[in-house]
């Protein structure tokens, strides 16, 4: 068996019906995953994935005292988890309704362990793959907001200190190499209190 | 809300498997418009005119459905379904493709089907639209596409 497939991962399940979480929990082990939490209630599974979360999380919509897309929205917002829905074929349309960004994969019950595998396994891709698009998007955004900040305190120095924009930016540069700080933190620094004078010689014409 | 109308092109080697896959499409009231053993012809006609979604089979002649798959997600045109069957999990891990969506074990019916193109579906737009804001983040930072995402705020170096 291929590693990356059969690679034994920790899940937790939650399903309200307790025959299901039966059959479910022997088919995850016997793919040989670890299923330390098996639970009917959505609040249980949301302290243990927030706890200590799993690689997976396979839950159903209906739970003991919550609704489980409820309770996967709920870890999302705190640790983001890979998660599959398994699901009634009379459940599909509430299910589809709410579905958030986490659910991975979307089953319909009775499972079979031949259907579960490759569910694990595309959730777990999946998730990784939104979660690096989604972490080039922070990275970029900050990057852009980064560069506003920069070229803001570049045009307070500019009026401040009669420069022009090139010497401006090497005034920010050097005065940041020199108080040992970063540029971003500097500009910040300069767009708050409209001057850097405390902190940089005025340069000599 | 259940999706319907989709237009859907299918593959799949085996005769046998693409009535049954299209008679469940149907049954759930998409269009199948490609019905092909033939994986060329599944890429030509997502190139000309891509689909809602692309749902691909096992037991081609000519070429195995791991490189259609993957074509597929390079072509990154519509999202894709895979059916395959249970010796093909193991090699699953070839599913390098990141618009492959869904992935089902033969025998499916019109609930599995209807449960993995809605969540494809979904997923690819997401991700089409993440992909999307990444470029215009980086057109906007004059950013080029090789270069990996450095930060201008690092320390000045002395």
């Amino acid at each position: 068996m291929n590693e990356d497939i059969g690679r034994s991962r920790t899940i937790y399940l939650a399903h309200g019906d307790e025959c299901s979480r039966r059959v479910m929990s022997t088919m995850l082990e016997a793919l040989g995953h670890t299923v330390p939490v098996v639970t009917e209630s959505g609040k249980c599974l949301i302290e243990h994935s927030v706890h200590c979360p799993p690689n997976v999380i396979v839950a159903a919509p209906r739970l003991s005292d919550m609704d489980g897309i409820e309770a996967l929205i709920r870890i999302g917002e705190k640790r983001p988890v890979p998660a599959i829905i398994v699901a009634r074929s009379d459940d599909l349309d509430k299910v589809e309704r709410a579905l958030e960004d986490h659910v991975m994969a979307y089953l319909v019950e009775p499972l079979t362990t031949e259907s579960l595998q490759p569910a694990i396994f595309l959730a777990e891709r999946r998730f990784k793959h939104f979660e690096d698009l989604r972490r080039q998007v922070a990275e970029l955004e900050e990057k852009l907001e980064h560069r506003r900040i920069i070229e803001r305190a570049k045009g307070i120095v500019m009026q401040v200190r009669d420069l022009g924009e090139s010497d401006a930016h090497r005034l920010l540069q050097s005065t940041a190499t020199r108080s040992r700080q970063k540029l971003i933190d500097l500009a910040k620094h300069v767009c708050a209190t409209g001057d850097l004078f405390s902190e940089v010689p005025k340069p000599k014409h | 809300m259940k999706d319907s109308n989709l237009k859907i092109y299918l593959a799949s080697g085996d005769d046998g498997q693409r009535k049954v896959l299209q008679a469940n499409l149907e049954l759930l009231t998409h269009q199948v418009e490609l019905s092909t053993p033939s994986p060329a012809v599944m890429i030509r006609r997502c190139q000309e005119n891509p689909p809602d979604i692309a749902v691909v089979g096992t037991r081609f002649q000519e070429d195995d459905c791991f490189r259609l798959l993957n074509e597929l997600s390079e072509l990154n045109v519509c999202p894709a379904v895979a059916v395959l069957e249970h010796q093909d999990i193991d090699r699953s891990h070839r599913l390098m493709a990141d618009q492959v969506m869904g992935v089902l074990v033969q025998p499916v019916n019109d609930r599995d089907l209807r449960t993995a193109i809605y969540l494809a579906r979904r997923r690819f737009d997401q991700s089409k639209l993440m992909k999307q804001r990444i470029s215009e983040l980086k057109e906007t930072l004059g950013h080029n596409d090789d270069e990996p995402i450095d930060d201008e705020s690092e320390e000045a170096s002395p």
